[in-house]
């Protein structure tokens, strides 16, 4: 440990940077290759390749496939949701600050069927390879969990967000209804309705709105 | 000579009901194979054994391995031990003859829910191993092409009722039951946040009918 720390210092800062810029390259390619292919089609040489680096920069800078995955969906969730650092939780980001702006329930909805539309036309696609390599890959499995418990938790903030600002339907509770928003904000239904069923995507930002408000109070 | 033909006519039929139980029998072993190991390690050799037939009989009664996953398949979907066209499940006729949107809804959403319980399973099975095999991923997208297929009759015969939404089209009201029957989203509410399956078609037939029908 305190060797480690000892080595660090003698590094230097160009070449921190250099390391930086390399990491970023692997995972920019492993996105794209994730985001065109899905997980298992796509293996480290190709990135490796695309990335104009060796398999091994790409384990040592990065990591394998999972870890590869992990990256590229920050990536890709980090540049969707306009924030230049990842660890920023989505509600504290400026648009999700616009959206609450919202004093009505039904404007609430739409600002947040809008963000929704623009994470998922950045960040779907990772995701859809995120949801296939669940089935085969543990690391890949808990990734998606992590994934999906996050957004159970943004869900909830939504439910409770809405409920300040209007009755919810009746006879829904704040627990289904979460799990309901929660499914509705899954980016599987841009994936199919965009991408498979060619949905231009301000019908499917309409859509999802009326969606979420049909949902959580009433057509 | 004269009691031959009868004779071979009373063996055929008792040959053929023995046949169709050999069938069977391999596919219950298929389907706690796959369901136990998974697709990929699990061989037909095991499939045999767990249903005490020879390897060749697999091959002979219904053949592959992938088969075998088609015909498990097309079995969860029509919820018999054969594949049924969907113009003739009883489900299907059901909703055709009910005059009202909303009912054909609600038979629509009970049906689809026994279904996944059937397919969600298998579809678990069959998604992982169809990562690495595009026989099984090609199946996949044969099963769900057909599905998008059907939901365009379902969604025209809906408009017949005069009931659909204003500004929503038989194509739109097909794209949606399409996107929201997927067996992915009954696994996510089901297996993922605890739902009965009774919940999840309340609340499917709702959905449906605060989304595309006239209040």
């Amino acid at each position: 440990m305190t060797r480690t720390a000892k080595r660090r210092r003698y590094e230097s800062p160009l070449r921190a940077d250099q390391a930086r810029l390399t990491s970023r390259a692997i995972v920019e390619a492993a996105a794209g290759l994730f985001s065109a292919k899905g997980y298992a089609a796509v293996s480290v040489d190709a990135i490796a390749e695309a990335a104009g680096v060796s398999r091994a920069t790409v384990f040592t800078s990065v990591g394998g496939k999972p870890a590869l995955l992990k990256e590229a969906f920050r990536l890709a969730f980090g540049r969707a949701a306009g924030a230049p650092d990842v660890s920023m939780p989505l509600v504290d980001r400026p648009r999700s600050r616009t959206v609450r702006a919202a004093t009505t329930a039904p404007a609430y909805l739409t600002g947040y069927a809008s963000l929704c539309t623009s994470l998922h036309s950045h960040m779907a696609r990772v995701y859809e390879a995120i949801r296939e390599g669940s089935h085969a890959d543990p690391d890949v499995h808990a990734l998606w969990l992590e994934v999906n418990a996050e957004r159970r938790r943004g869900a909830a903030t939504i439910v409770a967000d809405v409920k300040a600002r209007a009755r919810l339907r009746a006879g829904l509770d704040e627990e289904t209804a979460a799990d309901v928003v929660w499914l509705l904000n899954d980016p599987v239904h841009f994936h199919m309705l965009v991408f498979v069923r060619g949905w231009p995507e301000e019908k499917f930002e309409k859509w999802l709105a009326r969606a979420l408000e049909a949902e959580l109070l009433g057509s | 000579m004269k009691r031959t033909p009868v004779k071979r006519r009373y063996d055929a039929a008792g040959r053929q009901r023995a046949a169709e139980q050999t069938r069977i029998a391999i596919l219950h072993a298929a389907r706690r194979l796959f369901l136990a190991r998974g697709y990929a390690r699990t061989t037909v050799a095991d499939i045999a054994g767990e249903a005490e037939v020879a390897v060749d009989t697999v091959y002979a009664s219904i053949g592959t391995k992938q088969a075998l996953m088609q015909t498990l398949v097309e079995h969860a979907i029509s919820g018999l031990d054969r594949a049924v066209p969907a113009e003739e499940r009883d489900y299907v006729r059901a909703i055709r003859a009910e005059p009202d949107a909303r009912k054909k809804l609600a038979l629509y959403a009970h049906a689809i829910r026994q279904v996944h319980e059937r397919l969600a399973p298998l579809t678990e099975v069959l998604k992982a191993a169809a990562a690495a095999d595009e026989d099984l991923a090609r199946l996949w997208k044969k099963i769900a092409d057909r599905r998008a297929a059907n939901m365009r009759l379902f969604a025209a015969d809906l408009e017949a009722t005069g009931q659909l939404r204003e500004g929503v089209d038989v194509e739109e009201a097909a794209d949606v039951i399409w996107a929201t029957n997927a067996t992915e989203l009954y696994v996510l509410l089901v297996d993922g946040r605890g739902w009965s399956p009774d919940k999840f078609e309340v609340w499917l037939a709702g959905a449906w009918m605060r989304l595309l029908l006239r209040d």
